[in-house]
């Protein structure tokens, strides 16, 4: 159920691409492609489904990284988190930098785990859930097609439509889907806040339900019936949920 | 004026009788007014008539003009008769005084007989009479004051009167009696007055005799006239009464003694004319002296003037040299404190030079030695390889590594120095986890330390999170391992652990088991000169530039640095940053 994280390079150094590509691989990310030019970036950005970018400023010395996040940015909803690649903290190269928000950077030379901090910022800034990643409470960020979960310090994401039911206990919820079941550490509260009420209903206290994946509803036993086959139970409290399914009687 | 005695003295001559007296008989005053001005006052202050007391006392003064023209003003106001009567009499004297007779004659009907001082009105209407030349009027008139009366005495100037009287009754013929009246006149004649009537009572009481051809009383009243002149007199009166005696005598027929008064008295007229002449002179000199003196003062006026102008151009001039002064001593004290500002500005840019120069010293001179000791590791790793040792060589090659590793460093920290001289750095402070900056910047120290076998231990919890600029803060973490590793040996330990965390600050503490230092040398490196501290260990590549820019970098974190150490035993950086923005931001 859970998927590699596609990463786009756009770096016109071989030398730096090839160090990050190890990195990149090291830690389990999938590499959709390395750019090295600004066309070639575009071309890459829109024919492959990239998750996160790692941006040089300078293309063969011009500002081209900047321009490139400035056209992605201009329409937000092909927008993706991004990170600067930069070798110098020269004001002057940030001062236009600094204007493409969320602004996340990466200083060359760089390590693996300052790799990681950078790409793991750039995540949380650009979906608004700072103070996720490293801390111990917390390992998701919830974007608007997928769950970024780190596990044993490894990125991973989880497709949204993939979810068929959340079951919260206590800390931890355990995510659903048609074949698997995953468990990842997220407040219930922060979840009903990031998910889409259209699609996802609470039924119970420690339940949400993908309404999609509904096979029937046992109003008996006030029990709804997956499409993976699992049981989920329905609380008076939340029961008014249902009210506004048509129900052939 | 000569003229008109000219034309006198030709009547005179046809009539060939003497006539000055026409001139000269009411020239005194007939009328004494003292009485009457006080009961005039009495009655301003009776019935508050204050303009009253005024027409007197302008009337004592003879200024006949305010009298006309203050009555003028009253009389249409009062209704009291007896007032008007004193009022009309006033105006009517005044009339009088300014020769405008038939006024004074109309203001003197308009009074009543009733009137306490009326032998007064008759009195002045007979002396209006007599200048007309109608005597027989004139008597009527003046044949109503009763010289007897003592009312009347006290008011009237008794001998012009009797004078007056004297000359009526001359013209009208009757000699007698103007003989008698104008004896009674000079007898009456007080020897205190104007002896100028005298003369002219003696010369009428002659030439009364001398129409009665009584010449030897005649000759007497001329001769004393003549005496009287001689001693008291004017030219013209001197020249008439020596006319007078002229004519006297050629009618006699003693034309010698004629020819002498003639002379005598064309003596007089000469003198008199000599000083209507004089006069002349006089006045034209005086008209000169006044035209001069209007010269003089439009030549004054002129001067002034100029002065005037003079003046405003100094006062002017003295204004602008003012505002020119001022306007220099602005100028003066601008320039003076661009000069003070410009001259610490020079000390600034002096000082950074002189950093700048020691740098350059510093850092060439580490530059070259290591990239020499690179050079000669490389030419050491050839001779290695061709002669195939290569355990030697791989020893050599870390060699190497080390010795670029550093020279990196020492060039980061080159470049990270010129940055923060220059202001030209990027700086944002956000939040961020300790323990995360201090494992990236180890991450990059793992195989100098492991070749070092230095053990390196990151004690900070996850939850330490501070306000810093990323970069920066680890620009400080690697000079700080670079320092302990640097001045570590063998087996010694580097420990990272949190020293005290209050709600708005962390500390913690970057702890080696090192050599430690001298307090001078702590002293020296805490002071954050821009002077660089000489590097102590000799052998070692460094050139204090890492502190320097390790304390700098804190301080531009809001935080601070402080070191403990012991020779031998090892260096504490105790590093104090703050969690939150100075303005409690968390951004």
């Amino acid at each position: 159920m859970e998927q590699k994280i596609n990463v786009l390079i756009v770096e016109d150094t071989p030398a730096e691409s090839d160090a990050l590509l190890a990195i990149l691989n090291e830690q389990q990310f999938n590499v959709v492609g390395v750019a090295r030019t600004h066309q070639e970036a575009v071309n890459l950005f829109f024919s492959k489904k990239v998750d996160l970018l790692i941006l040089d400023i300078y293309l063969n010395g011009n500002p081209d990284g900047i321009a490139f996040a400035e056209t992605m940015n201009a329409v937000p909803s092909s927008a993706k988190p991004f990170v600067f690649l930069t070798s110098s903290t020269d004001r002057s190269i940030f001062d236009r930098a600094k204007l493409t928000k969320p602004f996340s950077f990466l200083m060359k030379p760089f390590n693996p785990l300052e790799v990681i901090y950078a790409l793991e910022m750039a995540i949380e800034k650009f979906y608004g859930q700072e103070e996720v990643f490293e801390s111990d409470e917390e390992d998701t960020v919830i974007g608007t097609e997928y769950f970024f979960i780190k596990k044993k310090n490894v990125l991973k994401k989880v497709a949204v439509s993939d979810i068929v039911y959340i079951e919260v206990e206590e800390r931890y919820c355990s995510i659903y889907s048609n074949t698997d079941r995953f468990v990842v550490q997220i407040s219930l509260a922060k979840i009903m806040d990031q998910l889409n009420a259209d699609i996802f209903l609470r039924t119970h206290r420690n339940f949400i339900v993908n309404r999609d994946c509904i096979e029937e509803i046992q109003t008996a036993d006030n029990l709804l019936l997956m499409n993976n086959g699992k049981l989920v139970p329905i609380s008076d409290r939340y029961k008014d949920v249902f009210k506004q399914f048509r129900f052939i009687r | 004026m000569l003229e008109n005695f000219q034309q006198q003295f030709l009547k005179v001559l046809l009539f060939g009788a003497l006539f000055f007296h026409n001139f000269c008989g009411y020239s005194q005053p007939v009328s004494k007014n003292s009485l009457l001005n006080d009961q005039a006052v009495e009655l301003s202050k009776k019935h508050e008539l204050p303009l009253i007391n005024k027409i007197v006392y302008f009337s004592k003064l003879k200024n006949w003009d305010s009298v006309i023209v203050n009555t003028e003003k009253i009389i249409p106001t009062v209704k009291n008769k007896t007032i008007l009567d004193y009022l009309h009499f006033y105006r009517g004297e005044a009339f009088l005084r300014k020769e405008m007779q038939n006024q004074a004659l109309k203001e003197f009907n308009q009074i009543k007989p009733t009137f306490d001082y009326y032998f007064k009105v008759h009195l002045y209407q007979s002396e209006i009479y007599m200048s007309n030349n109608q005597f027989d009027k004139a008597y009527i008139e003046i044949s109503h004051i009763d010289t007897t009366n003592s009312f009347h005495t006290k008011n009237v100037n008794m001998e012009a009167v009797l004078h007056n009287i004297g000359l009526c009754y001359f013209y009208k013929g009757e000699y007698k009696k103007a003989e008698s009246y104008l004896t009674r006149a000079i007898n009456h004649f007080d020897s205190n007055k104007d002896k100028l009537s005298l003369i002219f009572y003696n010369t009428d009481l002659a030439n009364v005799f001398y129409e009665q051809y009584q010449d030897d009383k005649a000759l007497k009243y001329y001769k004393i006239a003549y005496d009287l002149a001689q001693k008291n007199g004017d030219f013209q009166t001197k020249s008439f009464t020596a006319f007078n005696m002229a004519v006297f005598k050629e009618n006699q027929q003693k034309f010698e003694e004629a020819l002498i008064y003639r002379k005598e008295h064309e003596n007089w007229k000469d003198s008199l004319s000599d000083l209507n002449k004089i006069y002349e002179v006089a006045a034209l000199e005086k008209k000169q002296a006044v035209s001069r003196k209007q010269r003089e003062v439009k030549l004054l006026q002129t001067e002034n003037k100029l002065k005037q102008t003079e003046r405003n151009l100094y006062l002017i001039a003295s204004l602008s040299l003012f505002i020119i002064l001022v306007f220099g001593i602005y100028l003066y004290r601008q320039n003076t404190k661009r000069a003070r500002i410009i001259f610490a500005q020079k000390q600034e840019l002096d000082q950074l030079n002189k950093t700048k120069d020691q740098l350059f010293s510093i850092v060439s001179h580490d530059l070259r030695s290591s990239v020499y000791a690179l050079k000669n590791s490389n030419n050491a790793l050839l001779n290695h390889i061709t002669t195939e040792r290569y355990d030697e060589a791989a020893v050599q090659l870390e060699q190497n590594t080390s010795i670029a590793t550093n020279t990196y460093n020492l060039l980061d920290n080159l470049l990270h120095w010129a940055l923060l001289q220059t202001k030209g750095g990027y700086f944002k402070q956000e939040l961020h986890r300790l323990g995360m900056l201090v494992d990236q910047v180890a991450y990059n120290f793992q195989s100098l330390l492991k070749e070092k076998q230095i053990e390196f231990e990151n004690q900070l919890p996850k939850s330490c999170k501070v306000f810093i600029d990323a970069e920066t803060i680890k620009i400080v973490l690697r000079n700080l391992m670079d320092n302990s590793i640097k001045f570590s040996d063998q087996q010694a330990k580097i420990t990272v652990l949190l020293l005290n965390e209050t709600p708005t600050s962390i500390q913690f503490i970057w702890r080696d088991t090192g050599r430690g230092m001298q307090e001078e040398t702590r002293q020296k490196l805490l002071s954050n000169s821009a002077q660089l501290t000489k590097k102590e260990h000799e052998k070692e590549i460094g050139s204090g530039l890492g502190m320097n820019l390790c304390i700098s970098m804190i301080h531009k974190n809001g935080g601070t640095l402080d070191i403990q150490s012991q020779l031998g035993i090892g260096t504490d950086f105790i590093v104090t940053l703050q969690k939150t923005g100075l303005d409690g931001a968390k951004d």
